[in-house]
């Protein structure tokens, strides 16, 4: 296991994870949509993200973690911030003028939201490699900062740059730009001294 | 805290937000009065735009006509279309259209779920969106939609929701 393989990994994992909830739920759960507030349909689209970052990540952890605990832990992590960033995301809006930069204004949106996610994603599974991998705290912190990096970013290079290639592939490329700040901060905690590096 | 509990907080705290509400004002971009269609009626995707504050409501609902030049998804569920407008729709174009070559935009809301934070709640409760196909790039149509001014774009005029649209010779 080399550092840029976990990278390469954990972007595929997001971009992976962004595709599969926005088609599967848009082709089966949107009835389910106005119950709860929004509430059930987004934990769902949150798991569903979450098992496929999960599954796409095991591929770097082979038999180093048990494949259930790792896929289950990704899964509620991802589900519950997402249900997290979408309040803190919309709390956010209501308070930050429309009429400011929209760099700023929208970046503190999605930094924050997506620091929410990370939080929640990087709690969920530092419980599952603390054990057998020796990860500390610090996992949590890279994943939620490195989540939040990505999610401004993926914001602002989707809205304010004309790539076509990224436009046209607009969910994954939102997702793979979300997984490249993950993996880039977790690739730091996990080649640092303390931690067992995968084989 | 344990996991179920914290997912059952933010549940609850999910639910307790909710969208705002703003008033028409039948008037263009300039302040000239606004002519609307007595048939064109809003739907219930008003409800659905994120964020309602960015957005200055000019009129509820107006139609026009034009050709399609341009479609793309956003990461917040909506699609961004531009449309160049026949000539006697031009008139509801401002300054701040010329950012978009003059365009009007008209946007259909939460096409598929977003990724964006502030949108992801408002969309995930819209369980009907704006159904079918959207116009296809060099389609000349007419569309239907809430006139407003985008905020956030230096006050550029949109079609935000787009409520109905149909090909027209």
């Amino acid at each position: 296991m080399t550092a840029l393989r976990w990278l390469a990994l954990t972007i595929v994992a997001y971009a992976a994870g962004a595709s599969l909830a926005v088609a599967a739920m848009n082709a089966v759960a949107r009835p389910m949509g106005p119950l709860g507030a929004g509430g059930p349909f987004i934990f769902l689209f949150g798991a569903i993200v979450g098992v496929a970052v999960g599954a796409v990540q095991y591929l770097g952890l082979w038999r180093r973690v048990a494949l259930a605990a790792w896929l289950g832990a990704s899964a509620l992590g991802a589900a519950i911030g997402y249900v997290l960033a979408a309040v803190v995301g919309e709390q956010l809006g209501n308070v930050i003028s429309p009429t400011g930069n929209i760099v700023v204004g929208g970046g503190t949106i999605q930094d924050l939201s997506g620091l929410v996610l990370g939080l929640a994603i990087g709690v969920a599974q530092w419980r599952v490699l603390r054990g057998p991998l020796g990860v500390g705290r610090w996992w949590i912190v890279a994943t939620a900062i490195g989540v939040s990096l990505g999610y401004g970013t993926a914001a602002a290079v989707l809205e304010l740059l004309e790539v076509d290639l990224l436009k046209v592939n607009l969910i994954p490329s939102y997702g793979a730009i979300v997984g490249l700040g993950a993996g880039i901060a977790q690739v730091i905690v996990l080649w640092s001294r303390r931690s067992r590096v995968p084989a | 805290m344990s996991p179920p509990r914290l997912a059952l907080v933010a549940l609850l705290l999910l639910a307790a937000c909710g969208p705002a509400v703003q008033v028409a004002n039948p008037v263009n971009a300039s302040g000239a009065p606004l002519s609307t269609r007595s048939s064109c009626q809003p739907t219930d995707q008003d409800q659905f735009v994120y964020r309602p504050s960015r957005l200055q409501l000019i009129a509820a609902c107006v139609r026009i006509t034009g050709t399609v030049v341009s479609s793309s998804a956003e990461s917040d569920g909506d699609v961004h279309i531009n449309v160049r407008l026949d000539p006697p729709y031009e008139a509801l174009l401002t300054k701040a259209n010329l950012t978009e070559q003059g365009y009007l935009i008209v946007e259909p809301v939460c096409r598929f779920p977003p990724l964006q934070a502030e949108a992801i709640r408002v969309c995930a409760s819209d369980g009907d969106p704006i159904a079918g196909d959207l116009p296809a790039v060099g389609a000349h149509v007419f569309m239907e939609g809430r006139y407003v001014l985008d905020l956030q774009h230096g006050g550029w005029s949109e079609l935000h929701p787009l409520y109905r649209w149909g090909a027209t010779p």
